[in-house]
């Protein structure tokens, strides 16, 4: 037989998906268990037995609906003064389909009786309450009852289910009553208007005559938006059968009570595909978030493609339970990384993400924020690479000893983070590298002021296959990681060394207290870097001064296009900056030193201050070795003040003393050439820390030999 | 055990007296459900001796048959563990059967779970409840995800579970009437059976969801009264006496001097520790003509003091001294081998004072025995709720003026004290099946199930400092060194007396200080010694300023306590030899077990046994083997190994040969030729499973990245898709090469309506019940291991 295709039954809104579960569920636990579903392009599919007809007709007068139940709610009809219509239909019914309902709510009075009415009791006895409905309900009201609560040491509200199957006034086990009393004829509904409603619920959606109801967070059309002018009491049209159908699907994500370890930590409360946010700056300086109107979480609703049994359906979202509850951005920032892993892993094609908050006065909504497809992760090791630092610095501000700016840095690297998660790509993996700079700046010039035990050490360094996967073939990204590979071949070590106090002890990286952090959110910043590396070279007397900026004959630099874009300031500086501060954390032990192809020349400017500050090698005239120029502090003061010309003219004064005459010498000798430009003068003196790729592109363009002008002279 | 003697003599044999008609009706009968019996009357050796009677002597060979091979004797409380296990190692000794039959304590930081190995032997088992119920719930206390399994199958098939002083089970004993009830329910490989004892129980204290009314409750008879040794103890007298609000420790001290006969025991019970330390001080502080010996004995001890001071009760009292006065809380209501002539205690509910009368006069040695009855306000009822203290009262105003015995309380109605607050289901028992762990890396958790959430201590632990903090290596505190400190009392000692404490933070691998706001129960605690805090006869006390002694302690719980023998036993077994011992174990084990189950699935069994390594074919595995240098090696590289003599680590990470064993099973099912196609996922399931780690789901690890092109998309356990194996013969059979296929960890039905692995495994679980399959499970993992074993030995 064909397979019904229930063409009303679409991933959105979620009261739509979770319907489509729901008559899944239904069918194959009650008549067909080898049915099968899956999600196509136009809805939901499903393989059973039953022709469509025969799958309306089984609805409408044979399912047997699930005993919910929530006596702990004020509103559910147990409060204890006379019961609600709702309820008393139920309990009055004779039908055998209703015959679990009825000893549920029989077994939910005795409850109350023992217990007192829900609007009576406080809350330790309430949550007495719900264990007691766990433990003493009938077994078919279980999954309820989880899906509602999980309960471990405190009990905790599921994150589709309000507050513990209610939002403000709205009872859901109280709607799901009246609905039923509206779709079954055993309940006085007629049958005809709720065959019609069935139609229009599975196979057919049409517009119908719909009834006014309440049907809460999972139909934000139907509740009307933040902008919905009426209140939540105004009454919405929905379809009866819609919210019934979706509520037997709700009861398939049931959380539970978990723990990583058998015997080591505390257990906590876990829901499926149930996502915190992490602690977003927005919160900083406290680690409980104010109430009112935020996200909750995120529900991930994921979709497949394969046939699937009830059986396989509900292992997923057995696995796919998340921690929830305990709001720790670690979990959560992990949770995001498993649950695009377990969806790989299981074949998902992609998750429908639903954001849940208190966006509308005190009501909750899901909102759908669209869909994460799922791709394969090949950097999903790289982040992990992250883990055990930021958990340090996690601990830390957990604990509440840390700087109030370290939770702020914290948020924007799990926002970053999770971002990435959920959109992937080489910028979002960038902003995350961005993040983990900053977040190491504040670090670095704070941990000082830790109290108490449980120092945060200097981060060891990302592996250089981040640079791979950064990549995104920008010239920012390309000079930021030039300038990050700036002196890691050379025997000063990263510029790491020196804009951060950290140094190496062993194999090890520790803070070094007697150095102050340097600053480098300006290209004034990094000009100044170039200071303090041509004072190092000096003063420790590097043979070669080209050291300074790793050169040494690897082959590695930039491009001179580049270059050119750097020093016109044409480039964002302030994500080149930001890129450079996450990029020297690459560890640049083995790495490709990032090469780029040259082409073109580099501007004259460059090419003269680059080689008069002993930037590159020189070939000696006599060819005996090479020659390289001491780094020269006068003129790099010269570029700093923008006095371009005056530098100009001091480079060229020098590269003559060692026998190469600048293309048009005199003219640069007296100033002519080059004004002042103080920008410009600022970029040329940081450029001179990027590596190039090899130091006769800038003689040739900037020089000419004398040698060679003799040579010809004498030809 | 060839010969099938007279109960009476054989246990006489064992215990050096005759047996009491209660518990050779038990032996010869058989077992019922609940057996209520008043404290002093043989409990133990009644359920212990009538087991192994039953199972081993018993002149029916019909009934020896259907008791289960193992008893599982289920204790709440630690101390009884020790003194339960003493007396069962004796009556075996006696009965010449200490190497016969198996005696294994399971208690925290001390569980000896080598009984797995010998599952066909029949053994005794006493531990905790915690270890024990943790275990059969596959969740077991102190063993790794992956051997949870394996005492799971083994814990839940061919066990007689004894409850023993169930009325201190707490949450423990709605669990273990739930999990009776669902063997019962989903059926096991091997028969079951279950027995609930104590002196004061209430056959409704069993009702519990998925467990039906028990059947039948075994009480004394008028045999037993009439009896010549059982019969003065049970009518052994003690005249009660209920008085009024003895308030202050003055005032209860001088009542307790008054009452206290020179060279007798007089015991005090008090509800909480705090009343019974101040007590405590007030008598030894006193003036007396004479002092007794003034002992303290409550739950806030480190395990070796409180032994100690135990072993110091043991001791008989001298007749000619003073005497000597315990003051104790609810911790003697179980357990302590004691028999005081005057009791004072605080009214307590019905069951607690029937246990605390229990302590008195118990041999009936005492000719004039006295107890007297505090009453208590209601502010001062804690721990036990308002409305049980009112009922004990009620009880206590019965017996007031009168004698009470044994025999006059043993119909007096008990009420539980507190209902479970936690109570475990179905679905919770299906769910613990999987352990395949979830987004959060967590997997469901049972504690709650097991302990009440309302005890909420953090274990403490006191070593010497000086002034500074624990450092990064400081050992973590072992069991021995650890007392319990309610959560409430620590925060409030931390905060009034400033003194530090840390606990190990897992992020951080080291220790972190705690301020009293971040206590938590569970997650133990170091304090300085220097700061004091406690003392070895007192116990946790927040008034004591001496440094506190330290517990010399080595004892630290082992990482593997069994199984998982590593690959290299150090020397080389061919993969075949170790292929066909292990499916000749299986064999043997089956032989040996008759499980209730069909030759389909032993069949499946064995073929497990016969294919469980077969990935180790894979040359990541071989590599792993071969990769040393030497002359032997290049000789070496013809031949399939299971093991050799140096295994190196993977070159592919995680790479998990198991995987690749089962789905070549999957893909290549001419191997399994012999084998029932109904039974065959079951074959694969076994394989996928003998070490514990793809179960009912193929996961792959959060950091394993993408497998080389052409490989993939999908990876998982260093397995990548589309990577060829095969082209081997083993065993006499060729495995032809085949292409991996990983699609199986997809979710629905693949290419060809192939049933994926979860749904698979999960149809299984549905079909057998997830007791017997986890007993299949073990038994494949045991004949590995036992193989295992062997080779090494061998070698």
């Amino acid at each position: 037989m064909p397979d019904i295709l229930l063409r009303a039954c679409v991933p959105e809104p979620l009261l739509a998906y979770l319907k489509a579960l729901g008559t899944f569920r239904l069918v194959a636990a009650q008549v067909d268990l080898e049915a099968r579903g899956w999600w196509a392009g136009e809805g939901f599919v499903l393989r059973t037995r039953l022709e469509s007809i025969e799958l309306l007709e089984f609805m409408l007068n044979r399912y047997r609906p699930t005993p919910i139940v929530s006596p702990w709610n004020r509103h559910s009809g147990f409060n204890g003064k006379g019961i609600a219509s709702s309820l008393q239909a139920v309990r009055g019914s004779s039908s055998d389909r209703l015959t679990a309902y009825r000893s549920a709510i029989l077994a939910a009075e005795d409850l109350i009786k023992r217990f007192g009415s829900p609007s009576k009791i406080g809350k330790a006895k309430k949550a007495r309450l719900i264990a007691a409905c766990r433990a003493h309900l009938p077994e078919p009201c279980i999954p309820w009852v989880d899906s509602a609560w999980a309960l471990g040491e405190r009990s905790v509200s599921a994150p589709l289910l309000g507050s513990g199957g209610n939002d403000g006034n709205l009872d859901f086990s109280d709607a799901f009553m009246k609905r039923l009393a509206e779709v079954l004829p055993d309940l006085g509904a007629k049958r005809e208007e709720s065959l019609r409603w069935l139609r229009a619920a599975l196979l057919d959606p049409q517009p119908l005559s719909l009834r006014d109801a309440v049907v809460g967070q999972f139909h934000p059309g139907g509740v009307g938006g933040p902008n919905a002018t009426q209140g939540f009491e105004g009454g919405f049209l929905v379809n009866p059968w819609d919210y019934v159908l979706g509520m037997e699907g709700l009861v398939l994500f049931a959380g539970g009570v978990a723990r990583r370890l058998a015997s080591e930590g505390t257990p906590s409360t876990a829901f499926p595909f149930a996502l915190e946010p992490p602690l977003l700056p927005s919160h900083a300086g406290s680690t409980r978030p104010k109430k009112g109107r935020r996200a909750r979480g995120e529900f991930w609703a994921p979709l497949w493609h394969r046939p699937a049994s009830l059986r396989e359906v509900r292992q997923l979202a057995a696995e796919g339970r998340v921690q929830w509850g305990r709001r720790q951005s670690r979990t959560a920032v992990d949770a995001y990384r498993a649950a695009s892993t377990l969806g790989v892993d299981r074949g998902i094609s992609s998750f429908q993400r639903y954001v849940f908050g208190q966006l509308s006065g005190t009501n909750h909504l899901a909102v759908l924020a669209g869909r994460v497809p799922v791709t394969r992760r090949p950097q999903a090791g790289l982040l992990a690479e992250l883990d055990w630092w930021v958990n340090r610095v996690r601990t830390a501000v957990r604990r509440e000893v840390a700087p109030a700016s370290w939770t702020a840095g914290l948020g924007r690297l799990d926002g970053a983070i999770t971002t990435y998660c959920v959109e992937g790509g080489r910028v979002r993996l960038q902003l995350v590298l961005v993040a983990l700079g900053l977040l190491h700046r504040v670090v670095a010039t704070t941990q000082g002021r830790l109290r108490g035990e449980g120092a945060v050490p200097p981060f060891s360094g990302l592996s250089p296959q981040w640079m791979e996967a950064c990549d995104d073939r920008t010239p920012e990204f390309r000079v930021a990681a030039a300038f990050a590979a700036s002196g890691t071949r050379g025997p000063l070590g990263s510029l790491r060394f020196l804009v951060e106090p950290v140094r190496i002890s062993g194999r090890t990286l520790k803070w070094n207290p007697g150095q102050a952090p340097l600053p480098f959110g300006t290209l004034e910043d990094l000009s100044s870097l170039t200071q303090r590396r041509m004072v190092q070279v000096i003063r420790e007397d590097v043979s070669t001064p080209s050291a300074f900026l790793g050169f040494l004959g690897v082959p590695g630099g930039v491009s001179c296009d580049f270059v050119r874009d750097f020093l016109s300031g044409h480039l964002d500086e302030n994500r080149l900056l930001g890129l450079l501060s996450g990029l020297l954390m690459i560890r640049w032990t083995d790495p490709p030193i990032p090469t780029y192809r040259m082409a073109g020349a580099p501007p004259a400017d460059y090419a003269l201050c680059a080689l008069a500050s002993g930037v590159a090698t020189l070939p000696d005239p006599g060819g005996r070795r090479n020659l390289s120029l001491e780094p020269d502090l006068e003129l790099l003061g010269l570029l700093r003040a923008g006095d371009v010309g005056h530098a100009a003219a001091r480079a060229s004064r020098r590269l003559r003393t060692i026998g190469l005459l600048p293309i048009a010498w005199p003219f640069l000798e007296r100033g002519a050439e080059f004004t002042v430009d103080r920008n410009r003068g600022v970029r040329l003196a940081a450029s001179l820390l990027i590596p190039v790729t090899a130091s006769h592109g800038l003689i040739s363009s900037a020089t000419w030999r004398k040698e060679a002008h003799r040579a010809s002279a004498n030809a | 055990m060839m010969d099938h003697p007279p109960f009476g003599d054989w246990f006489n044999r064992a215990t050096g007296h005759d047996p009491f008609p209660y518990q050779a009706r038990l032996a010869i009968e058989g077992f019922p459900d609940l057996l209520r019996v008043p404290t002093g009357a043989g409990k133990t050796a009644a359920a212990t001796l009538g087991w192994l009677y039953r199972r081993r002597a018993h002149s029916e060979g019909e009934v020896r048959r259907r008791i289960p091979r193992r008893l599982v004797y289920c204790l709440p409380i630690r101390s009884l563990v020790e003194q339960t296990a003493g007396a069962a190692r004796r009556w075996l000794g006696r009965l010449g059967l200490g190497q016969e039959v198996g005696l294994h304590v399971l208690m925290g930081g001390a569980a000896d779970d080598d009984w797995v190995l010998h599952p066909e032997r029949d053994a005794i088992l006493i531990g905790t409840m915690d270890m024990l119920l943790s275990r059969a719930l596959n969740r077991g206390y102190g063993l790794s995800r992956f051997q949870w399994p394996v005492s799971f199958g083994l814990l839940t098939n061919d066990c007689l579970w004894v409850f023993d002083e169930v009325q201190l089970m707490g949450n423990g004993l709605a669990a273990s009437t739930q999990i009776v009830g669902c063997l019962d329910r989903f059926g096991t490989a091997r028969p079951h059976a279950a027995l609930w004892m104590s002196a004061t129980l209430g056959k409704e204290w069993f009702h519990s969801p998925d467990f039906p009314a028990p059947s039948g409750l075994r009480e004394l008879t008028d045999a037993d009264a009439t009896d010549s040794v059982l019969g003065p103890r049970l009518r052994a007298a003690k005249v009660v006496t209920v008085e009024g609000r003895v308030r202050g420790p003055e005032r209860r001290a001088s009542r307790v001097r008054g009452l206290h006969e020179p060279g007798t025991l007089t015991l005090v019970v008090l509800n909480t520790v705090e009343r019974a330390r101040a007590l405590h001080e007030a008598l030894r502080a006193g003036r007396w003509q004479e002092r007794p010996e003034v002992i303290l004995l409550h739950s806030r001890f480190r395990p070796p003091d409180r032994k100690r001071i135990q072993d110091m009760l043991q001791t008989p009292v001298p007749p000619a001294g003073p005497g000597r006065i315990v003051v104790a809380t609810q911790v003697v209501e179980a357990g302590m081998d004691i028999s005081a002539s005057t009791l004072v205690t605080e009214v307590a509910p019905t069951a607690s004072l029937v246990q605390r009368l229990g302590r008195v006069n118990r041999f009936g040695e005492c000719a004039k025995a006295r107890v007297v009855i505090w009453d208590l306000p209601d502010k001062d009822a804690p721990p036990y709720p308002v409305k049980a203290t009112k009922e004990g009262k009620e009880f206590a105003d019965e017996l007031d003026g009168g004698s009470a015995s044994p025999l006059s309380l043993a119909g007096a109605s008990v009420t539980l004290t507190e209902e479970p607050t936690h109570v475990l289901r179905v679905p919770d028992v299906l769910g613990l099946f999987d352990t395949t762990p979830d987004i959060s890396g967590g997997s469901l958790d049972v504690s709650r199930f097991l302990r009440d959430d309302r005890d909420l201590d953090v274990p403490v632990c006191w070593r010497p400092l000086g002034k500074t903090a624990p450092a990064y290596d400081t050992n973590r505190p072992s069991r021995d060194e650890l007392c319990p400190v309610p959560v409430g009392m620590l925060r409030q000692y931390l905060t009034e007396k400033q003194v530090p404490a840390w606990r190990f933070d897992h992020l951080e691998e080291n220790w972190v200080r705690v301020d009293a706001r971040s206590v938590q129960p569970g997650s133990a605690l170091i304090a300085r010694a220097e700061d004091g805090g406690y003392h070895p006869d007192v116990g946790f006390d927040p008034s004591c300023r001496d440094a506190v002694p330290p517990i010399d302690s080595t004892e630290n719980r082992p990482d593997e306590p069994f199984g998982e023998a590593p690959s290299s036993g150090g020397i080389w077994v061919r993969l075949e030899d170790h292929l066909a011992a292990v499916g000749a174990e299986v064999l043997h084990l089956w032989t040996a077990l008759e499980p209730l189950l069909s030759d389909a699935e032993r069949g499946a069994a064995v073929a497990a046994g016969l294919w469980h390594d077969l990935g180790k074919a894979h040359p990541v595995f071989q590599n792993s083997l071969l990769a040393t240098d030497g002359p032997a090696a290049a000789e070496r590289q013809a031949t399939l190994w299971a093991k050799g003599a140096h295994q190196r680590r993977h070159a592919r990470r995680y790479f998990r040969h198991e995987l690749v064993s089962a789905l070549s099973l999957l893909q290549v099912p001419e191997l399994l030729a012999d084998v029932a196609p109904e039974t065959r996922d079951l074959a694969c399931y076994l394989v996928a499973s003998h070490h514990g780690r793809i179960r009912l789901a193929i996961r792959s690890l959060p950091d394993e990245g993408e497998p080389p092109l052409p490989y993939g998309p999908r990876v998982a356990l260093g397995v990548w898709e589309g990577e060829h194996f095969g082209g081997v013969s083993l065993s006499g059979r060729v495995v032809r090469e085949i292409a991996l296929d990983l699609s199986v960890m997809d979710l629905g039905l693949g290419e060809g309506d192939r049933l994926s692995w979860t749904d698979r495994a999960l149809r299984l679980m549905e079909r057998l019940g997830p007791f017997r399959l986890a007993f299949l499970e073990a038994l494949v993992r045991v004949a590995d291991w036992r193989v295992s074993a062997k080779e090494a030995a061998g070698a």
